[in-house]
C-alpha cells in the first residue's frame, strides 16, 4: 500500500466546516462594497484567478494525483480563448467555453498518458506535458506569434445595459466572472466531497489497488477528476488572456504556473476545501503588499523564506493547523 | 457449469514460473481450502482470479465467460471479491467508511440506495465484530481487527466468490472459531469461498476440498483427511522423510 505524500486530513473545528462557503462568498463580495482602488481590485483580481488555479490543482489531489504541470492547461485555456476571439473573431465568452473544452481535452490526454503512472511518475510526466507545450507554443509562430506573444487580445465584451462602457465598471465586472468562477468551482468541490465520488478519491489517494478491488473503476475516476481539474485551470487561463490583453507562451505556460498552485494549496491546508483559496490570498498578498514594500529587489527571497517557514512549523497548512488548534479545545463554536 | 474455473494457468515472473498449468474449480456454496508451502503460489493463484495479475498462459472463466483480461473493479462487480494477505483498509477513513465504498461501488446497483448502505454497512460490522468501533480511524485497529475488517469489506460488494488469504492469523483462539463459524454460515448462503490458510486443523472441520499447491503445481486436491494423508503433500511440509 502506497500513501500519497501528501497526508489528507478533513477540515476540522465546526466553525471552519460551517462558514466554509459563506464566509468565501462574504469576502469575495468585499472588493465589489468596498469600492477598492484599481491598483487592490487588480489584486483582488489577480487572486481570485490563482485561488481558481489553485483549487482546480486540489481536485486531483485529493485523489493522490500531484500534478507539476497545471499550466499545461492554464495556458492551452489562454491560448485557446485568445486565439479564437483574436483570430476568429469569436465572442470571447464562447472564447471561454472553448478554453475549458480545450484544456479538458488535454487534461484528458494527460490521463490517457500519465494517469496510470505511480505517484512521482505521474508528477513529472505533468511537468513534461507543460514543458512540451510551452516550446510548441514558442516554436510554432504561425499560430502563436511565438516569444513575441499575443497582444491586443479583446477584454470580456460586458453588455453595456450594466453600466460597462466605464473601464472602472468593467474592471469591477471582470473581478467578479474571476470570483464567480471561484465560487462555481468551490462549490462543485464541495458537492463532490459529500457524495460516493469524493469517498471514492480519498479511497484511491489512500490504497488504490484496494479500492479498485471493492468494484471503483480507478481509471475512470482519476481520469475524470482531471479532465475536471483541466477544464477549470483552462477557464483561468482563458480569463487570464481577456483580462490582461496579453500572453506569450513563458507568461501561460511557464513553470511558475504549475508550482505556484502546488505551492499555496499545500500552504493553505492539503485535504481542505478553502485550503487553496487561503493559501493563493496569503502568498499573493502578502508578496505583492509587503514583501515588494520591504524589499523591492529581494522580495522573492522573503516569499520563499516565507513558505519554508510556514511549511516547517505547520506542515498541514494553515487550515490543518487551525483545524488541530480547535480540535484540541480552543473551539470557537 | 461451474461458477468459477482456473484453465492451464502459467504464470512467469522472469525465469520463474510461479504458477505452473494449474487447473481449479470453484462451485458456489463450497468453502476450497488451498494450502502449501511458503512459495508454492497461493497468493500468485488468488491474483489471477482477484484480477491482480494476469496469467501468462491459460484462461479464468466466471459463470462460463472468458474474463481473463477483465480488470479487478469489473471482476469485483461480476461478484468476485477477496480479502488481502496484507491488510490493506484506508487508514484516514472510519470503519464505516471502509465498508461504506465496497457497498457503494462494489455491489449490486439495487442495493445501493442511501439507507440501505448505511443499513448494510453497519451490519456487516456488527456481524463481525467491530460495530463498537464503527466510527474510529480503520489506522487505529490492532492487527486481528485489521483482518476482519479485510473480510467485512469484502463482503461489502455482495460477492458470489470471496477469496480469503491467511485471515486466521493474529485472531485468538474464540475469534477464530466464531470466523469460521461465520464463514460456514456463508457458504450456507449460497458463496463460494477459497480460503488461503496456513492453520491446517482449522481447515479440517471448515473447508469442503483441500487444494494442495507445490512449487506452482496441484499435487493433490479432495477431502480434506484424504489431501493431508497424501504423502506428496507430507513430503512438501515437513520436507524428505528421513531414510
Amino acid at each position: 500500500m502506497s500513501l500519497s505524500p501528501i497526508p489528507c486530513l478533513p477540515v476540522t473545528g465546526p466553525l471552519l466546516r460551517r462558514l466554509g462557503g459563506v464566509g468565501l462568498a462574504l469576502v469575495g463580495l468585499a472588493p465589489v462594497v468596498l469600492g477598492l482602488p484599481d491598483h487592490l481590485l487588480y489584486l483582488a483580481t489577480m487572486t481570485a484567478l490563482l485561488a481558481l488555479l489553485a483549487q482546480s490543482w486540489n481536485l486531483p489531489a485529493q485523489a493522490g494525483l500531484i500534478s507539476f504541470g497545471h499550466a499545461a492547461f492554464f495556458g492551452v485555456g489562454a491560448y485557446a480563448s485568445a486565439l479564437l476571439s483574436q483570430r476568429g473573431h469569436v465572442s470571447p465568452w464562447l472564447g471561454l467555453l472553448a478554453a475549458a473544452v480545450a484544456a479538458a481535452i488535454t487534461g484528458w490526454l494527460a490521463a490517457r498518458i500519465a494517469g496510470d503512472l505511480p505517484g512521482p511518475a505521474f508528477s513529472l510526466a505533468t511537468l513534461a506535458l507543460a514543458e512540451a507545450l510551452r516550446v510548441i507554443a514558442l516554436h510554432w509562430i504561425g499560430l502563436t506569434e511565438g516569444a513575441s506573444g499575443l497582444v491586443g487580445i479583446p477584454g470580456l465584451p460586458w453588455p453595456a445595459i450594466i453600466g460597462a462602457e466605464s473601464p472602472r465598471t468593467a474592471r469591477i465586472l471582470d473581478y467578479c466572472a474571476a470570483a464567480f468562477l471561484l465560487g462555481v468551482l468551490y462549490a462543485i468541490a464541495t458537492w463532490i466531497r459529500r457524495r460516493p465520488y469524493g469517498l471514492a478519491l480519498e479511497a484511491i489517494r489512500q490504497a488504490e489497488g484496494r479500492a479498485g478491488a471493492l468494484g471503483v473503476n480507478t481509471r475512470r475516476v482519476k481520469a475524470s477528476v482531471l479532465i475536471l481539474s483541466a477544464a477549470f485551470s483552462g477557464l483561468a487561463g482563458g480569463l487570464y488572456a481577456h483580462l490582461f490583453h496579453w500572453l506569450d507562451p513563458t507568461s501561460v505556460f511557464g513553470i511558475h504556473l504549475s508550482v505556484m498552485p502546488l505551492i499555496m494549496a499545500m500552504f493553505g491546508g492539503t485535504g481542505t476545501l478553502l485550503g487553496p483559496v487561503v493559501g493563493a490570498a496569503v502568498l499573493y498578498l502578502a508578496n505583492e503588499l509587503v514583501f515588494q514594500g520591504l524589499a523591492p529587489g529581494a522580495h522573492l527571497w522573503l516569499y520563499g523564506a516565507a513558505i519554508v517557514l510556514v511549511m516547517v512549523a505547520l506542515p498541514r497548512g494553515i487550515l490543518g493547523w487551525l483545524g488541530g488548534w480547535m480540535e484540541r479545545g480552543h473551539g470557537l463554536v | 457449469m461451474a461458477l468459477c474455473e482456473v484453465l492451464g494457468a502459467v504464470k512467469r515472473f522472469g525465469g520463474v514460473a510461479a504458477l505452473d498449468g494449474v487447473n481449479l474449480r470453484l462451485e458456489s456454496a463450497a468453502i476450497t481450502a488451498l494450502i502449501g508451502p511458503n512459495g508454492s503460489g497461493k497468493t500468485t493463484l488468488l491474483n489471477l482470479l482477484g484480477g491482480q495479475l494476469r496469467p501468462s498462459v491459460g484462461s479464468v472463466r466466471w459463470r462460463g465467460e472468458d474474463i481473463t483480461r477483465w480488470p479487478v473493479y469489473r471482476r469485483c462487480r461480476a461478484g468476485i471479491t477477496r480479502t488481502f494477505q496484507v491488510a490493506q483498509p484506508f487508514l484516514d477513513l472510519s470503519l464505516l467508511e471502509n465498508v461504506r465504498l465496497g457497498v457503494l461501488f462494489g455491489a449490486p446497483a439495487a442495493s445501493r440506495a442511501r439507507h440501505e448502505v448505511a443499513v448494510r454497512a453497519r451490519q456487516l460490522l456488527e456481524d463481525l465484530g467491530l460495530s463498537a468501533r464503527a466510527n474510529t480511524h480503520a489506522g487505529d485497529l490492532s492487527l486481528g481487527d485489521l483482518k476482519r475488517l479485510e473480510l467485512a469489506m469484502a463482503l461489502s460488494t455482495r460477492p458470489s466468490l470471496l477469496l480469503v488469504d491467511e485471515i486466521l492469523a493474529a485472531q485468538s483462539p474464540s475469534s477464530i472459531e466464531s470466523l469460521l463459524a461465520y464463514l460456514r454460515a456463508l457458504r450456507t448462503q449460497g458463496l463460494a469461498i477459497l480460503l488461503v490458510e496456513h492453520r491446517l486443523q482449522a481447515l479440517m472441520r471448515t473447508a469442503d476440498r483441500v487444494v494442495a499447491l507445490h512449487q506452482g503445481h496441484i499435487i493433490a486436491e479432495g477431502v480434506p483427511e484424504a489431501v493431508l494423508r497424501t504423502p506428496a503433500v507430507v513430503e512438501a511440509y515437513l520436507g524428505e522423510p528421513p531414510p
